[in-house]
């Protein structure tokens, strides 16, 4: 039988692994459309923005990847538990996306250990001294039992968890200063069928 | 009934608040719309603001941050987020890139307005193309598909007003970067012509931008 939803990205984490973790979570069947270069530029002008990932939903597509994991998120039920956590899920993302888009210069930077040094200091810690308070001051003001907003797990606690995971991998001890924090991407990262999924997913560098 | 109090704080400019404005206008729904100079922003406010940034939508006291999640939720409450979760969805991603689209714009527009020091040129032959691509092909392409005229699904939208309020600067700032698109200037004045948004553009401030 047909498949109503189909994710495509490529064979990598990245923008779409929030979207797979909510399909699997859920419980819900998907195909899971990994495709290469070659087939991305055939396909990417018959994307709504030429860009991945896309969902498709019964054949309809649709772009951009918070617009897809907070649609997810509402027919799953992981988008919280009424309007106003919703809402702070929202701004939680949004203040995170800024944050990522601050410190990427700095992730995954092939240089000199000079260059790495200056993207630390000037670039890394600044983002992150900028954030993680107000990450820390969400999670105390509307977050409950190892979740970052409300009390059960949402999609902004996957996409902190898995930009946690990362870049923890490649500067260990980054987040030492925001024990809060920790803790709770720890929890949610032992969340039991969310371990399942980590366990068995292709393992990609990111 | 119990009325939401409503304020609403940003600089004395249209920008990220302005399709809130818009919406809070087309819904009758009553607000105060703070406007803080740069000195007063750093002077005194803010501190005042919960993640020290604006806009701030302050709904019953309790203050709100994030232009996005404010438009979200303000669009929801009134119904400007489309008919199904999948027209919002749209919706949101819409919003999304345009929000994309603005970052990779930002250099130019920072220097053309004066917010930044820069080489205006310079800036516009690295960015003006680019950020141009990510964004209006896409909206011409629904645009020219949807009959009713609006960007998503038959009626008035948050994006709408997004869309609009950044087109009507283009044409104030930058006349002839649109001039392939010209569906967008169609649905600006189709969004600036509707009645309470009319109302609203004639008695609102003044401001560049």
């Amino acid at each position: 039988s047909m498949l109503r939803y189909k994710l495509i990205y490529f064979p990598i984490r990245g923008r779409g692994e929030v979207a797979r973790q909510l399909f699997y979570l859920a419980g819900v069947p998907f195909k899971d459309d990994r495709i290469t270069i070659s087939e991305w530029s055939s396909l990417k002008a018959k994307t709504p923005f030429g860009q991945l990932p896309v969902l498709e939903v019964d054949g309809h597509q649709l772009a951009q990847s918070f617009a897809i994991f907070r649609y997810l998120a509402q027919e799953f039920g992981f988008a919280g538990d009424s309007p106003l956590e919703a809402l702070w899920v929202d701004v939680t993302a949004d203040q995170h996306k800024e944050y990522e888009n601050k410190i990427k210069p700095a992730l995954r930077f092939q240089g000199s250990e000079e260059e790495k040094e200056q993207l630390m200091r000037n670039v890394a810690e600044p983002a992150r001294d900028k954030y993680f308070p107000l990450l820390e001051k969400i999670a105390e003001e509307h977050g409950s039992s190892g979740h970052f907003v409300g009390a059960s797990l949402t999609w902004v606690d996957l996409l902190i968890a898995e930009h946690a995971s990362i870049l923890l991998k490649q500067f260990p001890g980054f987040l030492d200063r925001y024990p809060t924090v920790l803790a709770i991407v720890d929890a949610i990262l032992s969340t039991p069928k969310l371990k399942e999924w980590l366990e068995k997913r292709p393992d990609t560098a990111f | 009934s119990t009325m939401v109090h409503y304020k609403l704080y940003y600089f004395p400019s249209r920008s990220v608040a302005e399709p809130v404005r818009q919406m809070f206008a087309y819904a009758g729904i009553e607000y105060e719309d703070v406007r803080i100079t740069k000195e007063e922003w750093l002077a005194e406010w803010k501190n005042k603001m919960t993640f020290d940034q604006v806009p701030v939508l302050e709904v019953d006291g309790k203050q709100i941050p994030q232009s996005l999640a404010i438009g979200r939720f303000v669009a929801k409450q009134y119904g400007f987020y489309g008919k199904t979760p999948f027209e919002a969805a749209w919706i949101d991603a819409i919003a999304d890139q345009f929000k994309d689209y603005w970052v990779a714009l930002a250099p130019w527009f920072y220097v053309h307005m004066g917010y930044a020091e820069g080489d205006v040129e310079a800036a516009k032959a690295k960015c003006a193309g680019p950020a141009r691509d990510m964004l209006f092909p896409h909206l011409q392409k629904l645009l020219k598909e949807n009959k009713s005229g609006f960007l998503i699904g038959d009626q008035v939208s948050w994006i709408d007003f997004m869309i609009q309020e950044h087109v009507t600067v283009l044409e104030e700032e930058f006349p002839g970067y649109l001039k392939d698109y010209p569906e967008l200037f169609v649905h600006a004045a189709k969004i600036r012509a509707l009645p309470a948004i009319k109302a609203w553009i004639e008695k609102r401030p003044v401001s560049r931008g």
